[in-house]
């Protein structure tokens, strides 16, 4: 593995980590609101999308640490690869809807509406999450390749 | 391959736990009740519903008083006539409402009158001390459907 893909790891990992703790800080003060926002969404009904809302921002809370601090790596990446494929159909089906929302991403306001720039932002978020995934299982095959240290 | 799927279910669940702790904790947090529905909650739960007709003959004898638990947006629009406005996630969070002595019926209502939510915003009611708190059926929509007294909100 080179070096620079090492760097690169670590900077993949401080920008997600620093993104989830950034939009738990909102969900974590305004439950109901962000509750609300998955509702709007219009693919849960009012029950699934509070309990979506209890529990997504601790879920971030966790990533975001683990993530900062190279905790279960491969576990957390797979995590949060599933939620950002999650997050990412979400929008993307609000968008063909023409749901006139706003994300409730990292704030209630609108915003931060839904359309081709927030998917976009998304997917590219999406990318880094696969990359730090692919990267992390490279790292720890390499590790099971080298003999024991004697 | 079976210490990431343990490793994945720890995550998971932890995230879980620690959201549940959270929200039954924090002041404006969603109460557990609010993601299951209302009947399995039993007798305490239990609501007391009023038609439109019956709330307005009270409201006109001067006994009843209205809760708006809409949001402040709507409430702003219109909303009954003296209805007091408290959004419903105060209720729900066991708050103790300084509403006027003179009324001895309060009656909640939101737009379309969801039973669930209103039921735990009621019984939080009666904990603080309010006896007869009711439910308007049908919510803002029935009271709209038979022309009864509205007021604009201070939106215009």
């Amino acid at each position: 593995l080179t070096k620079y893909k090492k760097h690169a790891l670590l900077i993949v990992r401080l920008v997600l980590g620093i993104l989830f703790l950034w939009a738990a800080f909102y969900k974590l003060n305004a439950p109901a609101e962000f509750a609300q926002s998955l509702e709007n969404y219009k693919v849960f009904d009012e029950r699934i999308s509070r309990f979506i809302a209890v529990f997504i921002p601790f879920l971030e809370v966790i990533l975001g640490i683990f993530l900062i601090f190279g905790i279960w790596l491969k576990e957390t990446f797979i995590l949060t690869v599933l939620l950002y494929i999650i997050f990412d159909i979400m929008i993307f089906q609000a968008y063909l809807r023409d749901l006139d929302i706003s994300c409730g991403c990292f704030s209630s306001s609108s915003s931060s509406p839904i359309g081709v720039a927030k998917f976009g932002e998304n997917f590219l978020l999406t990318f880094l999450a696969v990359f730090g995934l692919l990267t992390v299982r490279k790292i720890i095959k390499s590790e099971n390749l080298e003999p024991p240290m004697k | 391959m079976k210490k990431s799927v343990y490793r994945l279910l720890v995550l998971v669940f932890g995230a879980i736990t620690f959201g549940i702790i959270y929200n039954q904790l924090y002041p404006n947090g969603i109460k557990w009740q609010l993601y299951f529905p209302a009947s399995i909650f039993g007798s305490e739960n239990e609501i007391a519903i009023i038609s439109a007709d019956s709330a307005l003959f009270f409201f006109q004898q001067g006994r009843a008083g209205f809760i708006d638990c809409r949001s402040k947006e709507d409430f702003e629009l219109d909303h009954i006539v003296s209805a007091i406005h408290i959004p419903l996630n105060l209720l729900w969070n066991d708050i103790q409402p300084d509403l006027p002595s003179s009324k001895n019926i309060w009656i909640l209502y939101d737009y379309e009158g969801s039973l669930d939510e209103l039921s735990l915003a009621s019984s939080n009611l009666t904990k603080n001390g309010i006896t007869d708190v009711r439910v308007l059926f049908g919510g803002y929509v029935s009271w709209l459907e038979k022309n009864y007294p509205t007021e604009l909100g201070e939106y215009f």
